[in-house]
């Protein structure tokens, strides 16, 4: 384990009172470790792992998500550190992990950021150091091919159109692989995009194949997340995911404790008022998915009423599954924006999509 | 005059002290800030676990443009149309023709952008 150089001791001080940079790659089940480290003050949940100090794995992490929960591991900036919570490092093949209890997590986190400060700790990377493609070009640096635009950089080829556009202004398709880990998607989600400009033009959404039988899984041996959690654990992760960071920490502290139905309806009340939520989605991301149409308020505002049904002790029906072509058909056309905010909004539906194993092919 | 040498020298000398200095600093404490000491692995954009698979260099639709036509087209039109103005009556039919050969090559941008629906009221 490489060891850095000790911070001097009063800004050890300082920087150890400040929040820790969490990043947290959440798998099945991982929910309600989101939720907790979201509403503790004593962290901070970031969107990357390049403003993280630590990674913590949150839930079940299938096989096949492995490669992108080790690239992910290796952005996290160093000095760094990874925490597994429930389960060993091992299970998720990052064998340095610091396995934490889900009820000592944020001490065990807070624990782990006065070791990184007191240069005790730095995770090594996992996959290789170098690019194992070399640069293609045909310059004397490695630049270039044919005029401006050619070469294959780093064995990537440039984002060209295969024909051009008229008045030859053509826009190059960037083809993006979104997730699984990106924040504010559904967990273990892996979406395709094909963007000219910010349009979605081609887009392809599916899950990581499960690899344990749902049931099984869930952290300390827990079972599924209740309705509550699952559905304010998403309310927070659309807030978050729209800026609205404040609220989002009030939303998990709410999914945190117990719920009461007039906690629900002070919260809708919240989301309602002008510039709340609703003023960031209403109108954005229509779909007609299976005869319900409605745009992205409509949806959190279903999250409400399915919560608050829950905390009022009602029978709440489990969340339908989705079919994943036809979401893809109704995310052509959107702008990238809406197309994520629009999946952020079906995270309880696509989380129980996810979570089933993978048919044999 | 001996005075004056003196004193260029010396501002010579201060500031040659001042640059290589700056460079040296720059040079010891590029370290903890040079992108290439960081893993490759920690160098890529981050898209949630997978590597981009096109270079990131492309060409991408500047949404501004049909507005900077819009202002190219009109107001700085106008621009040049008030000093013309003035000088209107003096230069007679020669700054008719000049206006008008402008305006025709301004009209073109507005004819492209008619058709690019630039112009349309959404």
């Amino acid at each position: 384990m490489a060891v850095t150089r000790p911070v001097p001791g009063r800004l050890a001080r300082w920087a150890g009172a400040a929040p820790v940079p969490v990043h947290v790659a959440v798998g099945h089940g991982g929910d309600p470790v989101l939720a907790q480290l979201r509403a503790d003050r004593r962290v901070e949940v970031v969107a990357t792992p390049r403003h993280a100090t630590v990674l913590v794995v949150a839930g079940h992490v299938p096989e096949a998500a492995r490669t992108a929960l080790h690239a992910t591991h290796d952005q996290v900036r160093a000095p760094r550190a990874t925490v597994v919570v429930g389960v060993e490092g091992t299970m998720v093949g990052i064998p340095h992990a610091v396995s934490v209890p889900r009820t000592g997590l944020v001490d065990g986190l807070v624990a782990v950021q006065h070791d990184l400060l007191a240069g005790d700790r730095d995770d090594p990377s996992i996959g290789p150091d170098d690019n194992p493609v070399a640069w293609q070009g045909v310059g004397p640096h490695g630049q270039g091919g044919e005029g401006m635009m050619g070469g294959v950089p780093w064995g990537r080829p440039m984002a060209m159109p295969p024909v051009e556009g008229r008045d030859g202004l053509a826009l190059d398709r960037l083809a993006l692989r979104l997730g699984p880990f990106l924040a504010g998607l559904p967990p273990l989600l892996v979406v395709d995009v094909g963007l000219q400009g910010d349009v979605v033009e081609e887009v392809a959404v599916e899950p990581v194949p499960a690899d344990e039988p749902p049931g099984s899984m869930g952290t300390d041996g827990e079972d599924r997340p209740s309705v509550v959690i699952t559905e304010l654990v998403a309310l927070a992760e659309l807030l978050a995911l729209v800026g609205l960071a404040g609220m989002a920490v009030r939303v998990a502290r709410l999914a945190t404790g117990p719920v009461t139905p007039g906690d629900v309806a002070g919260l809708r009340r919240r989301l309602d008022r002008p510039l709340g939520l609703r003023t960031a989605t209403d109108g954005v991301g229509r779909l007609d998915l299976s005869g319900r149409a409605g745009d992205i308020t409509a949806r959190w505002r279903a999250w409400l009423d399915r919560a608050a049904a829950a905390a009022a002790g009602d029978r709440v029906p489990p969340t339908g599954t989705l079919d994943l072509d036809a979401l893809a058909h109704e995310l052509l056309g959107m702008e990238l924006g809406a197309a994520l905010l629009s999946l952020a909004s079906l995270r309880p539906q696509l989380a129980a999509a996810t979570a089933l194993p993978a048919v044999a092919a | 005059m001996a005075q004056s040498m003196l004193g260029a020298f010396l501002a010579v000398a201060t500031a040659t002290v001042v640059a290589a200095t700056a460079v040296a600093g720059v040079a010891l404490w590029r370290r903890p800030v040079d992108p290439t000491a960081v893993a490759w692995s920690a160098t890529l954009p981050w898209l949630g676990g997978h590597e981009p698979e096109t270079h990131a260099w492309n060409r991408f639709h500047a949404r501004y443009y049909p507005m900077t036509l819009v202002l190219l087209a009109f107001e700085m039109e106008m621009m040049f149309m008030y000093p013309w103005a003035v000088v209107f009556a003096e230069l007679g039919t020669k700054a008719l023709v000049e206006m008008a050969v402008f305006l025709a090559l301004l009209s073109l941008g507005v004819v492209y952008l008619w058709r690019e629906g630039g112009l349309a009221w959404q």
